[in-house]
């Protein structure tokens, strides 16, 4: 990944009327790699997808496909001169035209042997004269995956493509489409909403909160270092607890860590996995209760008022009502304030 | 969410503009007669005694024929939809059949069966039986989708018999109502077949007697003008009340509701069913069935075919072309929100408030100052035809335009298509079996039209319709007959075929 990125944006900015939906929005993504946008609904991210595909114009900032302008305030290359695929949220399979038909839209006329080698890429070899309304909503998506791919693109954007697919077959399907793309050396740029996706199968997560970039990088890093409050409250369950620093060390209920923050208030964040019940920690009571199967979580009203959730295996699963002690491993995230 | 689209295609736009354009050229022109005398002129022809009286007459025909379409329309749509009447699923076509009844034929039925009939009650009947379809259409679908729930806390309050259910379903469909009732309103306004045959001074009747005493085309272009003044306004206010309608319609499931039983009060919605079927659909072909069977053909076959050659002719010529022209407007209103689609939009609108008379006069005028090599030919048929039937064309490309998701648009600009490549690739296969279908509506609206065609067609052509109009306005029932039984076979079953398979 030492090469110039695929994708380069460079503070982009987007408004409908007077309502501004990305501002400055910046980041890079380099050949072959995985990139996700993760943030709420309504929060611009299908309008940097569309921004970057070139059914939008930019306001201002520019964006770069494999290090050539397509869009500015000045250029606007048109979506059919991008070499963006695109597979949308629910396939958008042209329903007039069989599986094969679809994957050949993009290719010119006669290319039989490029269709037959995308559609066994995404194996569906039997199914290639089927009609979309004829296949199942994953062979759906991977038909979609297919057509994308098929013009050899310089860039695959995934909208949201398995939120409409089934709870049970969402990860399965998510593997196996990333897999194919990973494997085709295609670079990715995938919108979503949902986290755990974003950080199972993404190199690089781009954080977008309220149209701006909130954080990005790794995904143990915005995990384990969150550059906000707000970023940890939506990047997996967060417990933020009010804490005091004296210039040396930060103290809240759970305990005490070096710490060389100016004194003063602050709020320190702390992961449920981080929690633990045992006999020698915070007193407190449980009162929600929710059980995984593999294991589960209690949320504890601590001595001083404070609430925190605990993640525990089902022994220590304790009922509501219960009286527990929480202990806590490693080190809190500090943020000011 | 994928927003509108906001850059036209310019090889749609052009043609589309032009259509529209050339479709409102007619109404254009008329102004342009109406004012050839001035606006002082102008003003006096419409402010006299005679013209206020014509309002009136109209009005008042209007106003009847309205109110009698609701009064009919709400007990009968909710007997169909809510209640235990037997046989409902059958009248609930049947009510809708005399839709497709032109109403030149119903008149004809009526008026060779008692020429008293003549004048304003024959009008009232004839345009009644054949209008309330569009109260009652739309009613049936909009009591479908109530929830039974309201019915159940009226009934657990004492408050569930029969006549207050239905107020209560009427109250809940007060804009469906509305609606329709301008539509009826809109179609007497508009109607020339059933006052011509009944012979009561309505608008178009009237005007049609000042474009032949004597050609006085100033008259009959100011009466045309003020025409298409009321017919816009209810126009208008019909867009305005079924927005509201569309607007707080919701648009979650309803369960099917359970069928509210009449016990005591099914002899009168019965009784009513039957009536309104017998005088609407069975009495008019019953009678067309004795006349025929009576008098034999008078004409010969091969008259009658020629005539229905005529008709099939030159409408499947003009749907054809008409669609072709409906294509562009229909597919940019349908996928591009635009101020210059929009336009297109509310100009194809004003056209729908053009009735064919108007269509028909200001055709001729046109033909007789500017196009005189094809006056009275077929191209100016075929020409007035596609301005009175774009909106129908437009219509049907636009609601089937609709439905394409504009996602599809999108994957196929970023697989290399332009975007007329998307039209061709995607859209237009996708929109054509919606296409086909206004096609076929197009063709028999044009077969069962009668102003138009009968100042319009070429000399020496004859078309079911004109042939049945020339006999029936000079009292040759006998004569009459075959052609109106094979307007019934030929056009108004097929009408209802493809009306009620929608």
């Amino acid at each position: 990944m030492n090469t110039s990125p695929i994708l380069r944006l460079v503070d982009v900015s987007k408004s409908f009327g007077s309502t501004v939906v990305l501002s400055g929005v910046s980041f890079d993504a380099p050949l072959g790699s995985v990139t996700a946008v993760l943030g709420p609904s309504g929060q611009g991210k299908t309008t940097l997808l569309r921004l970057v595909a070139g059914f939008e114009r930019v306001d201002a900032g520019r964006i770069e496909i494999d290090g050539v302008e397509v869009g500015s305030p000045r250029t606007h290359v048109r979506p059919d001169r991008r070499g963006v695929g695109i597979v949308p949220q629910e396939g958008a399979l042209f329903p007039h035209l069989d599986v094969a038909g679809n994957v050949g839209y993009g290719l010119p006329k006669g290319s039989r042997e490029r269709i037959d080698e995308m559609i066994h890429l995404v194996g569906l070899s039997e199914m290639s004269s089927r009609r979309p309304s004829e296949i199942s909503g994953g062979q759906q998506q991977r038909v979609a995956l297919a057509r994308a791919l098929a013009p050899a693109p310089h860039l695959v954007l995934l909208d949201e493509p398995f939120s409409a697919l089934d709870a049970g077959l969402r990860a399965g399907i998510r593997d196996e489409v990333i897999g194919i793309l990973r494997a085709a050396g295609t670079t990715t740029l995938l919108v979503t909403h949902d986290q755990e996706e974003a950080m199972s199968i993404a190199d690089h997560v781009v954080v977008l909160l309220g149209g701006v970039v909130a954080q990005q990088g790794a995904p143990t890093d915005i995990y384990d270092r969150p550059a906000s409050v707000e970023v940890a409250r939506f990047i997996g369950d967060a417990n933020l607890l009010a804490a005091r620093t004296d210039g040396n060390s930060i103290t809240h209920v759970l305990g005490r860590q070096d710490c060389d923050m100016a004194a003063g208030p602050a709020t320190v964040l702390i992961r449920p996995e981080q929690l633990g019940v045992s006999s020698d920690g915070v007193p407190g009571v449980v009162e929600r209760r929710a059980y995984y199967g593999h294991d589960g979580t209690i949320g504890v009203r601590l001595e001083n008022g404070e609430f925190v959730s605990v993640r525990v295996t089902v022994a220590d699963l304790a009922p509501v009502g219960a009286r527990v002690s929480v202990t806590m491993r490693g080190r809190a995230t500090v943020f000011a304030g | 969410m994928t927003p509108w689209r906001s850059k036209l295609p310019a090889p749609l736009v052009i043609p589309a503009v032009l259509a529209a354009l050339a479709s409102l050229a007619p109404l254009a022109y008329l102004v342009d007669v109406a004012f050839d005398r001035g606006a002082s002129d102008l003003w006096h022809e419409i402010w006299q005694r005679r013209t206020l009286d014509l309002v009136v007459r109209s009005g008042l025909l209007a106003a009847c024929v309205t109110v009698a379409s609701v009064v009919i329309s709400v007990p009968l749509a909710w007997a169909v939809m809510r209640s235990d009447l037997r046989g409902r699923r059958v009248w609930r076509v049947a009510l809708a059949l005399p839709l497709a009844i032109p109403s030149y034929l119903a008149a004809f039925a009526w008026v060779s069966w008692e020429s008293s009939l003549a004048g304003f009650w024959g009008a009232f009947l004839v345009l009644t039986a054949v209008s309330y379809p569009y109260v009652y259409l739309p009613l049936t679908a909009a009591f479908g989708r109530l929830d039974q729930s309201l019915d159940e806390i009226a009934t657990i309050h004492g408050k569930g018999s029969v006549p207050r259910l239905v107020m209560l379903a009427a109250r809940q469909c007060r804009g469906t109502i509305a609606a329709g009732s301008l539509l009826v309103a809109l179609y007497v306004l508009s109607d020339f077949g059933a006052v011509a045959t009944m012979r009561y001074d309505a608008f178009t009747w009237v005007i049609y007697g000042a474009y032949r005493a004597g050609f006085n085309p100033t008259r009959a272009a100011v009466l045309a003008v003020v025409l298409v003044l009321i017919a816009l306004v209810l126009v208008t206010a019909e867009a305005v009340a079924r927005g509201r309608v569309v607007s707080t319609m919701s648009s979650r499931a309803v369960a099917r509701p359970r069928p509210i039983r009449l016990r005591s009060k099914a002899v009168w919605f019965q009784s009513a069913v039957i009536v309104v079927t017998a005088l609407a659909v069975v009495f008019p072909v019953w009678r067309i069935l004795v006349w025929v069977s009576a008098h034999g053909a008078e004409d010969g076959a091969g008259e009658v075919f020629s005539a229905l050659w005529g008709s099939v002719r030159y409408s499947l010529i003009a749907a054809c072309i008409t669609v072709l022209v409906a294509l562009p407007i229909g597919i940019l209103v349908a996928r591009y929100r635009t101020p210059t689609s929009l336009l297109l939009d509310r100009a194809t609108y004003v056209t729908h408030a053009l009735p064919g008379i108007v269509v028909a006069i200001a055709m001729v005028f046109i033909g007789v100052r500017f196009l005189r090599p094809v006056y009275l030919e077929s191209p100016l048929l075929v020409l007035a035809y596609v301005v009175l039937f774009l909106p129908v064309a437009v219509g049907g490309v636009r609601s089937s335009a609709e439905q394409i998701p504009l996602g599809l648009d999108d994957v196929a600009r970023s697989l290399g298509s332009g975007p007329m490549a998307v039209v061709r690739r995607v859209n237009l296969p996708l929109i054509a079996p919606g296409v086909a279908s206004a096609t076929a509506l197009v063709t028999l609206a044009a077969m069962k039209e009668l102003p138009v065609t009968m100042l319009l067609r070429p000399t020496g052509t004859e078309t079911l319709a004109t042939r049945l109009w020339t006999h029936t306005s000079v009292s040759d029932y006998a004569a009459a007959g075959p052609y109106a039984l094979a307007i019934i076979v030929f056009v108004a079953i097929p009408t209802a075929v493809a009306t009620l398979q929608r």
